[in-house]
């Protein structure tokens, strides 16, 4: 049984314009999976319906078998989806670390020595276990978004789903984030869906999901979507840079393999021609 | 106008146990018609800096000084309002800045605010010209409500509303975080085309080195409040020193210092289209 499912969900906020439109998705357990898309695409809004935050107008959304219009079962599906925002500064809502983490198991009514675990768990999980008495609005924008994810990890989900997470850090930040999440996906065995703008971190997902004006567009490994540059360009997206830079190369006469996704790729096969010419 | 800070030092909380010092001595100038770049990691002072070039911070008791212009705002008498009229900032996500019921009300703003005695046709034709310029249908989006709008709309009604009053020099905070590819690269080249009419200085700050050394004439590099890599994005960003700095390079840069080490010297800029080109004239490709 697949972790996610969604059967032909359509969305609408005004009941006017659709913003989803006829969705049918699914995510196996322990997939990363990306999510791109244009500003205004629906990305956000799958988000949403994936912890019961919103239910579809039509369709179905299961999580792990639970179908989220069900009032009955969203206290168990929010449990299960933890849901990352874009802005660490709207997320946090303690004055210390410890009982940021501790709010969400302590609304689950677990004993005091559960939720000591969890906190543990959690912490640890982010590499933060050092700042358990620090106060987050002292900590940089890559520490509260980790923070933020282990007041979601605290509620052991099963999935993890990041909504641009990233977009607001610096590169330092981006990066510790991005490595919590990917140790959590190959240690835990945590599912992950990633919604981004940043080529650069979908080229290490199992499974990019292209959404355009509230449909799924495209579904494939990262080198099958970027292979489809004309069609990526007309839902207003673009390759990754190393991508781009192999294609201009290639307009250009230079002999680059079509495969180029990250920088290290292309710089071997530059290094490559040297050894032949 | 040119933009010339001599040891520039700010604190915050200054005289109080809690005092950090955000600026500890810049010395930079920004000539007239640079797309300038700064970057430096979070805490380097950067945004400290940039909120002194409209006197958003007030430079403080001893603390060097920093002429725009004609404007020496070390002066008592320094005009402040008329700064702010000629210097445009765009902080980071302005989008979530915009308040007023339609957009048209929301780029008048700034002629309200900064040129009251405005006849209302004036506004009128000001507020056309400022929304065309940013790429935009006048008609189309004037009586519309901007939390209707689009994230990439959203941004450039931001930015009408502050190039409305006509600035010469536009300085923007992480300009294109938070958009899309497509509007990223729309938005890069609005500002290229502002840089061309009145607005002759655009200042950016920004944490993606790709989008500097892409986009920028000059990059100065901040670190613990301080200037200390300054220069064309080739020369800042072609040494080691950027790295000792705790910055990345951008992924061209990396390419030319990885072929270097094999021994295939590629003299080139750092833009895509740059280093294509080298790279194409090295390895037998077409012209």
């Amino acid at each position: 049984m697949p972790i996610l499912k969604a059967e032909n969900v359509s969305f609408s906020y005004d009941k006017k314009t659709e913003v989803l439109k006829d969705v049918s998705l699914e995510v196996k357990r322990g997939e990363y999976i990306a999510i791109i898309g244009h500003n205004g695409s629906g990305k956000s809004t799958l988000a949403r319906l994936f912890n019961a935050l919103i239910v579809p107008d039509f369709g179905k959304v299961y999580i792990d078998g639970l179908d989220t219009s069900i009032k009955d079962n969203q206290f168990k599906i929010r449990e299960n989806v933890g849901v990352v925002f874009q802005n660490p500064d709207n997320q946090l809502v303690a004055s210390i670390v410890v009982d940021d983490v501790a709010f969400g198991p302590e609304n689950l009514g677990l004993s005091r020595e559960e939720i000591g675990n969890r906190i543990d768990f959690a912490l640890k999980a982010v590499g933060m276990e050092s700042f358990r008495k620090a106060s987050p609005e002292r900590l940089s924008g890559g520490q509260k978004q980790r923070i933020a994810i282990a007041g979601v990890l605290a509620l052991k989900p099963q999935i993890l789903v990041l909504d641009e997470s990233t977009s607001m850090l610096d590169p330092e930040g981006r990066r510790e984030v991005l490595n919590v999440v990917k140790k959590l996906n190959k240690e835990n065995g945590v599912t992950v869906i990633a919604i981004t703008h940043y080529m650069e971190e979908v080229v290490d997902a199992d499974r990019v999901i292209v959404v355009n004006d509230g449909e799924v567009a495209m579904s494939g490994t990262p080198e099958e979507i970027f292979k489809q540059k004309q069609t990526l360009k007309s839902y207003g997206l673009e390759l990754p840079l190393a991508s781009y830079i192999a294609e201009k190369l290639r307009e250009k006469g230079v002999d680059i393999p079509q495969t180029i996704l990250t920088e290290k790729q292309l710089s071997e096969a530059l290094c490559k021609l040297k050894q032949k010419s | 106008m040119q933009i010339k800070a001599e040891e520039l030092k700010f604190v915050y909380g200054k005289g109080s146990s809690v005092s950090s010092h955000a600026l500890n001595g810049v010395n930079l100038l920004v000539e007239e018609g640079e797309f300038y770049g700064i970057i430096g990691k979070t805490g380097s002072g950067k945004s400290t800096f940039i909120q002194h070039i409209n006197g958003l911070l007030k430079v403080q008791k001893e603390s060097g000084k920093i002429v725009v212009g004609e404007f020496d705002l070390t002066d008592k008498k320094c005009n402040f309002k008329n700064l702010r009229k000629k210097v445009g900032m765009v902080f980071q996500y302005p989008e979530y800045q915009l308040f007023a019921e339609t957009v048209f009300d929301d780029v008048a703003f700034g002629i309200k605010n900064f040129m009251p005695e405005t006849s209302s046709e004036h506004t009128t034709e000001l507020v056309q010209q400022a929304l065309e310029l940013v790429g935009l249908d006048y008609d189309q989006i004037k009586d519309k409500s901007p939390f209707e709008l689009s994230g990439g709309q959203k941004r450039r009604v931001a930015i009408a509303g502050v190039i409305v009053t006509k600035p010469e020099v536009l300085v923007l905070d992480e300009p294109v975080a938070g958009l899309d590819p497509k509007g990223k690269r729309e938005f890069l080249t609005l500002l290229h085309s502002l840089n061309k009419s009145f607005v002759k200085t655009v200042i950016i700050v920004s944490h993606d080195m790709n989008v500097i050394s892409e986009n920028c004439t000059k990059v100065a590099v901040f670190k613990d409040g301080k200037v200390v890599l300054e220069g064309s994005p080739e020369q800042v960003y072609g040494g080691n020193d950027i790295i000792e700095v705790g910055l990345s390079k951008p992924v061209t840069q990396n390419l030319i210092d990885d072929l270097n080490k094999v021994g295939v010297k590629i003299d080139s800029g750092l833009s895509v289209e740059s280093f294509t080109d080298s790279i194409a004239r090295v390895f037998g490709g077409r012209k």
